[in-house]
This record gives structure tokens, sequence and C-alpha cells, in this order.
């Protein structure tokens, strides 16, 4: 059973988030601001954070900023009345997961809520199995039932991103900023050489395979 | 109401100098002619002639005082004629002006200025008038279908299945307002005519990228096949409005391409532009609609219940000509369409 926090002043939409997240199974503790959150926080032990930015007192970017600050690495879900691009990117930047815009559609909170939380696991557990392949974060190693196959960092964080997100397409300059970091010499060529690698190496793999989206970047489909 | 400058305007500080010395040179003049007329007459004493100096000038100054009093008004006027027109203005006439004419170059280019001012306000005043219309209209729509449903709800006596319909009408109907509701937000942001623009540089191709694919639930859902040729260009502009124009496009293609059908976007570098072509597979637009699918507001299908907002062009091309650029739409029926934007590079 997840415990979810919800942070939002209206008292309405507070009451209806929660409602919808017990139908869907979770336990939803509500609260009223930035304030009540933090106390709530200390209490309870919370799986994941919805919260609203407009909030009287500590607004919602801020209290993100906060709990990033303290070493707090629970998906945050952030909802705003504002739509706008820059809006966007200031949410990701104070280390929100997510992002939604109201007026909020519950069915896609939920199913957001569900794939955060799915993420969150995946980060927590460090592994990822699919079908008879196992990926293990800790030790770059691919097990796929008697084989064990090591890979080199890079090579193995990006195959990892792929699967952690089966059927989402990244795109080379994605790749290439999380995991050479925004101010490379390199260019994206370079993902597309790894790439090539790992085709190679799993290339009769039976559970998953790395599709090229032409133009676009690359995903990692499952095999059923 | 057309206003010719027909008089050529000098400085002021020609004129008055000009004036000063005329207006001391004819009291001057004048007082010369009537001391040597009363000399003559014999009403002068010749004796007297340190006394006669009291009443020289005190007429000086009379004369001067009066012909400078005559002379300031004039230029007093435009001032005057400025001051009435923004109280009539400020009672709601936004089609005042004032006169440009004036030997004087400063009054003058009050004129010309404060005219221009006026037929910006004018037209502001226009747009809102003819919007305020619109989107009251625009937005009575949807109101009145959910009200509608709502009450068809509320009369109960339905089966589940009508329910549902009503339902997911009522929600469909909300969609469409919100849209309509935030395009309408940004339109009137827009409508200055300077804007300031947040410039900043960044990757053009990763940015159309991610515009496509914030949309990839519904292009994967309809199974669209996407075809990218973008150049890998920077470009220095406004960001986040710059990428409105993508996502504004890429949203219309995904909703007039059908089930199987493909969306091309290219990139290029041209000359001192970049240039982005979107194209959708699908049935295309026909001629007649073509010139007016910028219009606010315009539907080409007006029977079409979709959540579109009607705004979602007017906008882009308003962003588009707001950095400085162009778009431009050509479309062949049972071929598809195809949107160009055109970019000055800095």
């Amino acid at each position: 059973m997840f415990n979810i926090l919800v942070a939002e002043d209206d008292r309405e939409l507070r009451k209806l988030f929660c409602t919808v997240l017990e139908r869907n199974g979770y336990k939803a503790f509500p609260a009223v601001d930035g304030d009540d959150a933090l106390e709530i926080l200390d209490r309870e032990y919370i799986d994941l954070l919805i919260c609203d930015i407009m909030m009287p007192g500590i607004d919602g970017f801020e209290l993100t900023k906060m709990l990033r600050e303290s070493n707090f690495t629970i998906p945050i879900l952030m909802i705003t009345a504002k739509g706008s691009f820059a809006d966007k990117s200031q949410g990701f930047s104070s280390g929100a997961d997510d992002y939604m815009v109201k007026p909020i559609d519950t069915n896609e909170m939920v199913l957001r809520v569900g794939a955060l939380l799915r993420r969150a696991r995946i980060v927590n557990e460090r592994r990822i199995v699919v079908g008879n392949t196992v990926l293990e974060y800790d030790y770059l190693t691919v097990k796929n039932g008697e084989t064990e196959l090591s890979l080199p960092q890079k090579e193995f964080y990006i195959l990892y991103k792929l699967i952690s997100e089966p059927g989402h397409i990244f795109t080379r300059q994605q790749l290439m900023d999380e995991f050479w970091g925004m101010d490379s010499e390199s260019d994206a060529r370079t993902v597309d050489v790894h790439i090539n690698r790992l085709r190679e190496k799993f290339g009769d793999n039976e559970d998953f395979q790395i599709v090229t989206v032409r133009g676009l970047g690359y995903k990692a489909i499952k095999k059923k | 109401m057309k206003i010719n400058q027909h008089i050529k305007s000098r400085k002021l500080w020609i004129i008055f100098t000009f004036l000063t010395f005329a207006i001391m040179s004819v009291t001057l003049t004048i007082m010369i002619v009537a001391f040597a007329l009363a000399y003559q007459r014999g009403y002068i004493n010749p004796h007297y002639g340190m006394s006669g100096f009291i009443p020289f000038s005190v007429t000086s100054v009379l004369v001067a005082t009066v012909l400078s009093m005559v002379v300031s008004r004039t230029l007093l006027t435009p001032i005057r004629k400025v001051s009435e027109a923004t109280k009539k203005i400020a009672k709601g006439d936004f089609s005042t002006r004032i006169s440009e004419n004036s030997f004087i170059e400063e009054i003058a280019n009050v004129g010309k200025n404060f005219n221009l001012m006026m037929t910006e306000l004018e037209k502001v005043e226009g747009f809102r008038r003819d919007f305020g219309a619109s989107v009251s209209h625009e937005f009575k729509t949807p109101l009145g279908k959910i009200k509608g449903y709502a009450e068809l709800l509320s009369d109960g006596g339905l089966s589940p299945a009508e329910r549902d319909e009503c339902i997911s009408n009522i929600i469909m109907g909300v969609d469409r307002l919100n849209a309509l509701s935030e395009k309408m937000l940004a339109l009137t942001q827009f409508e200055n005519q300077y804007m300031v623009l947040n410039k900043t540089e960044f990757i053009l191709s990763e940015q159309i990228r991610q515009a496509f694919l914030t949309f990839e639930t519904r292009w994967v859902n309809k199974e669209i096949e996407p075809i990218f040729d973008l150049e890998e260009l920077k470009f220095n502009g406004d960001m986040s409005l710059i990428f409105q124009i993508w996502t504004n496009l890429i949203d219309n293609a995904i909703k007039f391409t059908p089930v199987g059908g493909k969306i091309k976007i290219t990139l290029k570098k041209q000359d001192n532009n970049v240039v982005v072509k979107i194209f959708n597979s699908g049935e295309g637009i026909s001629p007649e609609h073509l010139p007016r699918i910028f219009d606010k507001f315009y539907r080409v299908d007006k029977a079409r219940n979709d959540s579109g907002s009607g705004l979602g062009l007017p906008l882009v091309k308003r962003i588009t000509e707001l950095c400085g650029g162009k778009i431009t739409v050509k479309s062949e029926k049972g071929e598809g369409t195809e949107f160009k934007v055109t970019l000055p590079v800095e």
C-alpha cells in the first residue's frame, strides 16, 4: 500500500484527489499547505508527493527545493494552473519528477502516479526485470538465464534508461545530457555508437529490443 | 481622415529669437514714429528730453506686452488643442486627431506622434471589441452544450449508456473551454505591437523533437509514422514562445492526420533564415478555406466537435510575426497539408 501526500490548498480539489487515489488502492494524506505537508512528512512514511504550486506560505517550488536539499528522494508530482513552457522547466529544475496542468484529468493523474512509483521502485531497487533478463544497476550487469554480461558504464546506463521506460522515445540529446553532462565535447553520434554496440550484444535477446525512430531517437520495447 | 503637413516646420528657438527681435523692433519703430510725429506736431517739448523717457518706456512695455500676448497665444493654441483632444479621448472617442500643421517643428511632431498613438489605440480598441464579441460566442456554445447535457442527466430516466454519453460530452465541453481560455490568454498577451522577447541560445532541432514527443501518446495511438529530417541547428530566440509554434502546429497535424498516416518535419538553414516545414498526410484543406485558416476562431469543419479552440493557428502566426518571421501553408486535397515557418537568424 503506497502512501501519497496531497498538498493542495483548494478544499474541493484536495478532497477530489484523495478520493480518486483511495479508490485506486492508495492511502491518501491531505495537506492544506506547505507547512502542513512538512509536518505530515515528519510523522508518516510517504511514498509520493502531489503538490500544487500556488499555495499560501511555502509554495510548491520552495517545498520541492527544501525536500531535495534535505535528501528526500520521493517522487514529486507538481500541479499548477499555469501551462507555459517556462513554468514547466522551472518545475523540473526545482526537483519535481513530473508536472500536470489544471484542470487535472484524474485518470491521467492516477496513471502518472503509478508510473512515478514504478520508476522510483526501479531506482530504489536498482534492478529491472524484463522477461528473463535482469539488469543490475550496482553491478552494471545484464543477466539472461545463465549468461551474465558485464557492460561498460555508459552502455549500461543507456540500456537501463531505455528499459526503465519501455516504449518511450529518448532523443540522442537527452541521453547525451544525462550521461555525458551538459557541457560535454562529444557529439550526439557517440550515442549511436553505444546503441550499435548494445544491439550487437543483445540482438538475439528475446525479452527486449532497441528500436530506432529515425530523426527522433531510440526506444526499448518489450518483446512479447 | 487624411492629415497633410503642408507648412514647413522650423526650430522653436529660431522662431522665438526672431519673434522677440521682431516684437522689440516693431515696438521701437512704433515709438520712434510716434515720437517723431509728436515732436513734429510740437506736442513734445525738447527741453523735457529726460522726462520724455518715462512715457517712452511705459509705452514700450505696453506695446511689447500686447504684441507678445497676441503672439504667445498663437503658440499656446496647439497645446490647448492637445488638451481638448485628450479630454475627448478620455470620453471614449478614439477617432480624435489633432492637426500636424505648424511652422514650429516640435509642435508639428507633437501632433504627428499624438495621431500615431491614437491610430494604435484605435486598433487595439477595435480588436478588443471584435474579440470580445467572438469570444463571448465561442464560450456560449460549449457552455450551452454542457448545460444541456447536465439538465438531461438531472431529468433522469436515461439508460446507463445514455448517461455515460452525456457525461463524456460534458467532459469534452469542459476540455474545449479550457483549451479556449488558455489560447485566448496567450493571444491577448501577444497582441502588443512590441513585445520584449527573452532571447537565449538553444538547439532548435532538439526543441522540435521535444515538442513532438510531448504528444507521444497521441501519435503512437494513432499509429502515425514520424519522418524527421532536421539539420542540427542552434538558434537564438525566445525559447518559450517558439516552442509554442511547434506544439500548436504539431497538435493540429496530429489531429488532422488519419490513423496510420504520417507527419514529416524538416529543418534547414536557408540564407539568413531557418525554415521548418511540418507536413501531415490527410485530406488536406480546400482552396476556399486555405486563406482563412489563420483567422481567429475560423474552423474548416463547422460541425466538427473537437476540443480545438480555433485560436491555435492565429497564435502561431502572431508568435512567428513577433519573432520577425513568417508562416505559409499549402495543401492538396487528398494528399495533406504543409506549414512552412521561416524565422530570421540574428
